[in-house]
Order: structure tokens, then C-alpha cells, then sequence
């Protein structure tokens, strides 16, 4: 949920550059029972990690996601995540797809996105007056 | 058996390798960290692609003092912004929100300089070997 992270809510007709070229949300992989305890892909809890993903880090990055203290089961449990004092945090889309992850924008259309994709493109998907224009 | 069928294999066999050709672009990288001259213990490394830089974030975990990212979710070539945090309990015991329970508090302790501020760099090559030293110091 890429769009509406801060309040108030962007509604749709703020969407500057298009509901067709805006990710709304994208696959993640939820965590495993524990103990140790593991809040990766727990619906519905509304913080980075668990519900929410961020653009800060590709698809399917090897960089650790950093989510609230307390929700990471540890280093030994993929996909890596850290534990962040706060509750801002840094979650990657992932998926167990080789190659990409599957994104939904916020027209409703299902994209496959490389797990190569540069940067900035990526970041620009989650941004609602970007401007960006996909050719991948 | 029909002697075409060693054909068929080769054909698919190239079709993999093609496929897989996206990744070669990737490279390891490993390295080490250390903090006031002592290996780090542990932590996460981050590398980021600067401006101009194509290609996926990637990272991996410090232990001992030693981080090693395989080529296969390593980075392309280029110059880096590199993040580097560790953390480690307190003493106390804080209320987390998110889990509406009383769990160990822990902090992030090394300098900002080395991650939400950082000032830490690093350059991909294509020739390598892609070894990074970083020596960091507190606070």
C-alpha cells in the first residue's frame, strides 16, 4: 500500500500521473509460526513489514527489510529483515517468484515487475504525481 | 529412443542458459566491518544505487565482522551509497504499539553517519574483486 501512507489519505483524484502508473500494493512473504515471533505479512497490522511494504528497496532485494522491534524472528529466517527501534521501517515487495514480484496498480491492473528494475523507476511506481511512464 | 531427442535437451539447455543471462550483469561483493578497530559483531549492510547507477538495492547480514553477498542478489556495477546498522537490547523493557505488549527496547547504535545520514560510498567494479573495507569509528 504504496500510496497512502500518510494522513490524510490521498484520494484518487490527487493521483497526478495516473491510477495506471501508481502501485498501489504487491505480493510480500509472510513469516512463519512462531516462537520466535514473526509479524512479516500479518493482516492486518498496519506498520512496515507486516501490512504495509515500502519502494525503498527493490523487489526481492538480499537488503534486510527493517521492521518494528519485536517482529523480526532473526537472521536465520528468510527473507532477512532487522529490527528497528521505531516504528518507521523499510519493508521490500518480495515474492517467491524467480526473476520479479507481481504488483497491482491503482486502476486494478496486475503488472510483473523485474526484481532487476533500477531504483528510481521503482520509487516513482509509489509516487502519485511522479509523472513516470512505464516502458520496462 | 529417437536420436533427435539429444538434439531437443541442447535446445532447451541453451533456452536456460539465455534465460538466465539477465543475472550475469550482477556482481558479489564482501568485505568487512569494524567498529573503534574491533570487528563488528553484527549487523546489516545495505548498498543503494547512487544517480546514474542501474540496477537493484541489495545487502546482506555482518557477523564477525564480515558481510558476503552472493552474485546472484548481489548489484550491478556503479557507485553505491552504503547504509551500515546495528542494534542491541537495552536494559529496559518499553511498550511496543504494534504488538500491544511490553517487550526488550532496543537501539540502533552506531553514528548516523553510517546510515539514515550516511557518508559511507563504495564503487562496483566490472574487473572487481569487489572487497570492501570499512572502518568505522564512535560516536
Amino acid at each position: 500500500m504504496g500510496f497512502c501512507l500518510r494522513a490524510p489519505c490521498s484520494v484518487k483524484k490527487k493521483i497526478t500521473d495516473g491510477t495506471s502508473s501508481t502501485v498501489m500494493a504487491s505480493e510480500l512473504i509472510a513469516g512463519q509460526d512462531g516462537p520466535p515471533r514473526d509479524c512479516r505479512g500479518f493482516w492486518i497490522q498496519v506498520f512496515a513489514g507486516a501490512s504495509m511494504y515500502t519502494h525503498g528497496l527493490t523487489p526481492n532485494s538480499t537488503a534486510a527489510a527493517e521492521i518494528v522491534f519485536g517482529c523480526c524472528p532473526g537472521p536465520g529466517v528468510p527473507p532477512p529483515c532487522v529490527e528497528s527501534p521505531v516504528y518507521i521501517g523499510v519493508a521490500a515487495a518480495r515474492s517467491y517468484h524467480p526473476g520479479g514480484v507481481n504488483a497491482t496498480f491503482v486502476d486494478g491492473h496486475v503488472q510483473f515487475k523485474s526484481e532487476s528494475i533500477d531504483l528510481p523507476p521503482w520509487q516513482a511506481l509509489a509516487s502519485i504525481d511522479g509523472g513516470e511512464t512505464i516502458n520496462e | 529412443m529417437s536420436n533427435r531427442r539429444p538434439i531437443g535437451w541442447c535446445v532447451w539447455f541453451v533456452l536456460i542458459l539465455i534465460g538466465c543471462g539477465e543475472r550475469g550483469d550482477r556482481r558479489s561483493l564482501e568485505g568487512t566491518v569494524t567498529l573503534d578497530g574491533a570487528s563488528l559483531a553484527a549487523g546489516q549492510i545495505t548498498f543503494v544505487p547512487q544517480p546514474g547507477t542501474k540496477g537493484p538495492t541489495a545487502g546482506g547480514q555482518i557477523t564477525e565482522g564480515r558481510f558476503s553477498i552472493p552474485r546472484k542478489g548481489g548489484t550491478f556495477t556503479g557507485k553505491f551509497l552504503v547504509q551500515i546498522t546495528a542494534t542491541r537490547k537495552t536494559s529496559k523493557q518499553v511498550m511496543n504499539y504494534a504488538l500491544d505488549e511490553m517487550i526488550d527496547e532496543i537501539e540502533q547504535f552506531l553514528p548516523l553517519r553510517y546510515n539514515r545520514q550516511s557518508e559511507l560510498t563504495a564503487e562496483v567494479t566490472a574487473s572487481g574483486p569487489n572487497q570492501f573495507v570499512f572502518a568505522l569509528t564512535s560516536p
